[in-house]
């Protein structure tokens, strides 16, 4: 597992994926930041982040897919994976080494956000005068969101043969998870009965919890949940595929 | 180590690769694989090497069964895919360090810089291997399969696209490896199998058609045979005492056939022979006996 994850961050950096992907968060949320009129913090008259964490995780939405999409559809268009999955390692160290390095480059890009956070704080009245218990749990569930783009992502790479359908599936598929619950609950047809339910079982419910600050146990459990459902699904799919 | 490969059978879909293919790999022995395109020998090779499973027999390596322990085996297995595939924007001695990894080698930049120098790397060490030619990466691939020492080589198509220099090389290579490895390799090419292997397994449609020992074919001798047809019937006696002739077998009435590793002194003497008694000669016909005509043979 260590070698696989030290060669996929390194190819990070050799290749300009890694850079495009960290440089095109920063630039983007510095731009709705500090520069678009309609949502600058500098404007504002409150000393708040919420522009960043709302914004985040439709970015990753479109980011991780594509640092992820590579990760098994290149290995098995290549002919590597053969030579992996003859190793003596299990499909699971393949599958979690290139999850933990897609998550590491996601969180080297979160990295540079601390500047926000001190920008902000700096801007208080009085100086820090800001909820920094929400930022810190907003972090945290961006974190952890992330985690499970990651695994979303490295799961449609397993199934997809072809990079661009699985940067598709992928996003396709951390789209529903974010958005795609939350929007099924306001269908007439559950409306009043299992709305609510039908909200938790996607990941934008339990962002938004922790995002208060309050970091609830269930709302943890929910995305490393999510990350193991999909660690374990790309794994069927690698040994499916061997068939 | 021995491979024993027992009735194994394989689906595609609703294709049968292998139809209960059946062989025996020994001990430190080159085992040429040769089948014409689409006869399972790669799907044989992915079994063995662990990546495919088989949807039925076994695949024991020393003994153990491969599906028993495959995370163990597999540390003893070296195998190289037919297109080698490799990661090109790796450094050649980063790629082996990494790919060595999971097989806890002590030492590995020591392991590493040895191989390098065996499989005649040296002076490419400091290249990404997406910038070396086919016959180089070739040897990166081999010396990948090296990196943990393991007891059985599988190695598929492994002289494929080289130049007749690198072809050589790596021939010899693989030959020293054969002295103490188990190898299995397959190859479209007969002559390979003639100069490197002691045994011989052809497979046609998913099937073994012939297990044969390399050396049984004459061909380490280059002996050449020929049929002679007489105008008259004729027996091999008079044939016998002759000795350019090796061999000697009547064939029909008028033609036998002959064996010989001295071509022209065999049919001046055959010739005198014939005019002594009288027969008149009216063909000389060159026979095939070797690794092509069998191959031919038994997988039309």
């Amino acid at each position: 597992m260590i070698s696989i994850f030290v060669r996929e961050i390194k190819h990070f950096f050799d290749s300009t994926i890694g850079i495009m992907v960290v440089g095109v968060f920063l630039l983007i949320t510095s731009l709705f930041l500090f520069v678009f009129p309609d949502t600058s913090i500098l404007l504002s008259p409150y000393v708040s982040l919420d522009v960043f964490f709302d914004l985040a995780p439709s970015l990753f939405l479109f980011l991780i897919p594509a640092i992820t999409m590579r990760s098994i559809a290149e290995e098995r268009q290549e002919g590597t994976l053969e030579v992996l999955l003859t190793q003596p390692i299990r499909p699971f160290d393949v599958i979690v080494g290139k999850l933990l390095a897609s998550w590491i480059l996601v969180l080297l890009a979160l990295v540079p956000t601390v500047v926000y956070f001190i920008t902000l704080y700096q801007l208080g009245d009085p100086r820090g005068n800001m909820d920094s218990g929400a930022i810190l749990g907003s972090y945290l569930g961006l974190v952890l969101l992330s985690g499970a783009y990651c695994a979303i992502g490295v799961f449609a790479s397993t199934i997809a043969d072809n990079q661009i359908v699985a940067y598709i599936f992928g996003t396709f598929l951390a789209f529903l998870f974010f958005y795609g619950f939350f929007y099924f609950s306001f269908l007439p047809i559950v409306v009043g009965q299992i709305d609510e339910l039908i909200q938790m079982f996607g990941m934008d419910y339990h962002y938004r919890s922790i995002s208060q600050g309050v970091i609830d146990f269930r709302d943890v459990c929910y995305f490393f949940s999510t990350i193991i459902f999909f660690v374990f699904s790309g794994i069927l799919m690698v040994e499916k595929k061997k068939q | 180590m021995s491979i024993v490969v027992k009735d194994l059978v394989k689906y595609y879909g609703d294709t049968k690769a292998l139809n209960g293919l059946c062989f025996e790999a020994q001990k430190n022995n080159i085992t040429g694989f040769l089948g014409p395109n689409g006869a399972g020998k790669t799907t044989t090779m992915k079994i063995i090497s662990g990546y495919l499973t088989a949807d039925n027999g076994i695949v024991t390596i020393n003994g153990t069964n491969l599906s028993d322990d495959p995370v163990n085996i597999r540390k003893k297995i070296g195998y190289l895919p037919e297109h080698n595939p490799l990661y090109p924007s790796l450094y050649v001695p980063e790629y082996l360090k990494s790919m060595g990894q999971p097989y806890h080698i002590p030492q590995i930049d020591k392991r590493v810089q040895l191989l390098i120098e065996r499989v005649g790397l040296s002076d490419h060490q400091y290249k990404k291997i997406g910038a070396l030619s086919k016959g180089l990466k070739q040897r990166v691939g081999l010396a990948r399969t090296l990196l943990h020492d393991p007891k059985v080589l599988i190695l598929d198509e492994p002289t494929t696209g080289l130049d007749p220099n690198q072809l050589v090389e790596i021939r010899n290579l693989i030959i020293e490896l054969g002295k103490e490895k188990t190898i299995i390799l397959s190859t479209h090419i007969m002559q390979e199998i003639q100069a490197i292997c002691q045994k011989a397994v052809i497979i046609a449609k998913g099937k073994v058609v012939a297990n044969v020992n390399v050396k049984e074919l004459d061909i380490e001798n280059h002996l050449k045979h020929f049929e002679f047809e007489f105008a008259h019937p004729i027996s091999v006696k008079p044939f016998k005492n002759l000795s350019e002739i090796v061999e000697i077998e009547a064939v029909s009435k008028n033609i036998i056939r002959i064996g010989t590793s001295v071509e022209k002194a065999a049919k001046i003497a055959l010739f005198n022979v014939a005019t002594e008694l009288n027969n008149p000669l009216l063909d000389i016909r060159t026979i095939q006996t070797n690794m092509e005509e069998i191959f031919q043979n038994l997988t039309q």
